[in-house]
């Protein structure tokens, strides 16, 4: 016997395309048609925040993403028809926050069996024996760099974001993101070339 | 594979969270439109509270009814968080509404209130009888065995204003039956209580198709029509709260799975089959609309009302008013 479906029906709704530019300016006049973004991208949100900062407290953050979002929609560029890098912006200056509760998340992913934490179908067929053994020197890695750094490298490989929409999120120029992600995995590519694996996350966050 | 490639190959594998991992998010969210609005109303609800004619009349009707809402409810102790409905139809996703803040929060605030109810389940052997009346006047009375073992009765009386004024009819409703061999046989796959009910909205649907009060964990085509599954949640609440016993945390569990379900809102007031206003909760399947009508002070299921097309307060009405529940003993016997 199957559960509810009511998240199945929510993603076919997400899945309509709606201008969220317009979706916006209504709600500059009609408040209550800012559910509609929520309705939309707060499970993209969750998952992100989930994905950075562990679950506790999840919850939380997305209310204080939306909210902010909500407060701030007067100054939202009704030329931007996809409001998610602008939600993603806002999650991210949230979680810059919550650093520690990130780093703390780093470290419980690196302690985790990497059967457990690859549960997903296309992660698993992506994910080559490469990846795997580097897993935790690759988490480590995360942990120690620059924060600017990591949040342009997770949002463009964890979150599919463009380097334009990174730009926009972060407000900073693509040529900073691009040098940002140059970076980013210039230092994580050291792993490939020498896995780290006498370092842990505790010691990076000992010398944070 | 590239480096970048397999840093996205790390990436920690987190499901996208469930209705119920959003609530409070979407709550805080509200509460925060909620402030918006009151702010900017404050100055300006006299100004709401007056009667108007024309187009702008249900809307400011809607804003009327909303704070009455809320003033009853904060007479009663109860959180009062109300998001004034829009006057336009609502953000539309393909032509219907998606998300509804004001509902979701009344819904709430009804689970909230009715959980506090004092609890009385009949006994396995009485039945429960209801009696609602449609626009014409028309009573139907309607006898269901709590435990399903014995045969329910059916009985109606037509309106002064219907096509064949005082005439009578009854049906053998039988026992009860799967809504599958209802559609076949015309049983009514009703009892008139059901003690394992889940108070956990998220159990609900599962608990209805286990039943055979619905059909839908195995007919596929359900999922492929857009809005069903508000159909599903809209009808079956209408058709549990007119004609069965439900304990406190049941009718609760059926608010939250309503406030669960995101084609819900609110379209106050509306008036039922016998002229009473109360809060509609409306949805749209298939072209239609259909509204499960709830009294804003006590949160007492009031009746239904449906459109053919967009709801329309001048449309010829279609819908049944619920006019008494009770328990008795036998099918036949009034209360």
């Amino acid at each position: 016997m199957t559960g509810p479906a009511v998240g199945r029906l929510r993603a076919k709704h997400r899945a309509e395309t709606v201008n969220d530019a317009t979706v916006i300016e209504k709600s500059w006049s009609d408040p209550a048609q800012f559910g509609v973004l929520f309705d939309k991208y707060a499970p993209l949100i969750y998952r992100y925040i989930v994905r950075r900062v562990g679950r506790p407290g999840t919850d939380d953050l997305v209310a204080e993403t939306f909210v902010a979002a909500f407060d701030g929609r007067h100054r939202y560029d009704p030329a931007r028809s996809d409001a998610r890098p602008w939600l993603y912006g806002i999650a991210t200056n949230i979680i810059g926050r919550h650093r520690r509760d990130e780093l703390r998340q780093l470290r419980i992913s690196q302690a985790i069996d990497a059967r457990a934490i690859v549960p997903g179908h296309a992660d698993r067929v992506a994910l080559d024996t490469t990846a795997q053994s580097l897993r935790g020197d690759l988490t480590i890695a995360l942990a120690g760099l620059a924060e600017g750094d990591r949040d342009v490298l997770v949002l463009v490989a964890w979150e599919d974001l463009t380097y334009e929409e990174v730009s926009y999120a972060l407000a900073i120029p693509v040529g900073t993101v691009r040098s940002r992600l140059h970076r980013a995995r210039r230092q994580l590519r050291l792993v490939f070339d020498q896995p780290i694996t006498t370092t842990t996350v505790k010691e990076v966050l000992t010398n944070d | 594979m590239t480096d970048l490639d397999t840093i996205t190959a790390i990436r920690p594998a987190v499901d996208l969270p469930t209705n119920a991992d959003l609530v409070g998010a979407r709550r805080r969210l509200g509460d925060a439109i909620s402030r918006e609005i009151d702010a900017t109303q404050a100055g300006s609800k006299e100004c709401d509270l007056a009667p108007t004619a024309g187009p702008l009349r249900r809307r400011r009707r809607v804003v009327r009814l909303a704070l009455g809402g809320g003033i009853a409810a904060a007479a009663a102790g109860l959180a009062v968080i109300f998001v004034v409905p829009s006057s336009s139809p609502g953000p539309l996703h393909g032509g219907r509404p998606v998300i509804h803040l004001a509902a979701v929060q009344f819904l709430d605030q009804a689970a909230a209130a009715v959980v506090q109810q004092p609890s009385s389940p009949p006994l396995p052997a009485q039945f429960v009888y209801s009696e609602t009346e449609g626009p014409d006047g028309t009573l139907t009375e309607t006898w269901l065995s709590v435990d399903g073992l014995s045969r329910g009765l059916s009985r109606w009386t037509a309106g002064t204003r219907a096509p064949d004024p005082g005439a009578t009819g009854s049906n053998d409703l039988g026992t009860p039956c799967s809504i599958v061999q209802g559609e076949a046989s015309g049983c009514l796959p009703l009892v008139g209580y059901y003690p394992d009910l889940p108070a956990d909205p998220n159990a609900v649907l599962a608990y209805l198709n286990q039943v055979g009060l619905i059909d839908t964990a195995n007919n596929p085509s359900y999922d492929a029509r857009p809005g069903w599954e508000d159909n599903v949640v809209g009808k079956t609440v209408s058709e549990l709260m007119a004609s069965s016993y439900l304990l406190p945390a049941q009718q609760a569990a059926l608010f939250k799975l309503m406030a669960e379900t995101p084609g819900f809102q609110i379209v106050s007031p509306v008036t039922d089959a016998i002229g009473r206003s109360g809060i509609g909760l409306e949805w749209t399947f298939e072209g239609g609309t259909a509204a499960v009508i709830f009294d804003p002070t006590t949160y007492a299921y009031l009746g239904t009302r449906t459109w053919p097309g967009p709801a329309d307060p001048n449309a010829p009405y279609d819908g049944d008013a619920l006019v008494k529940l009770a328990v008795v003993a036998s099918a036949g016997e009034q209360p």
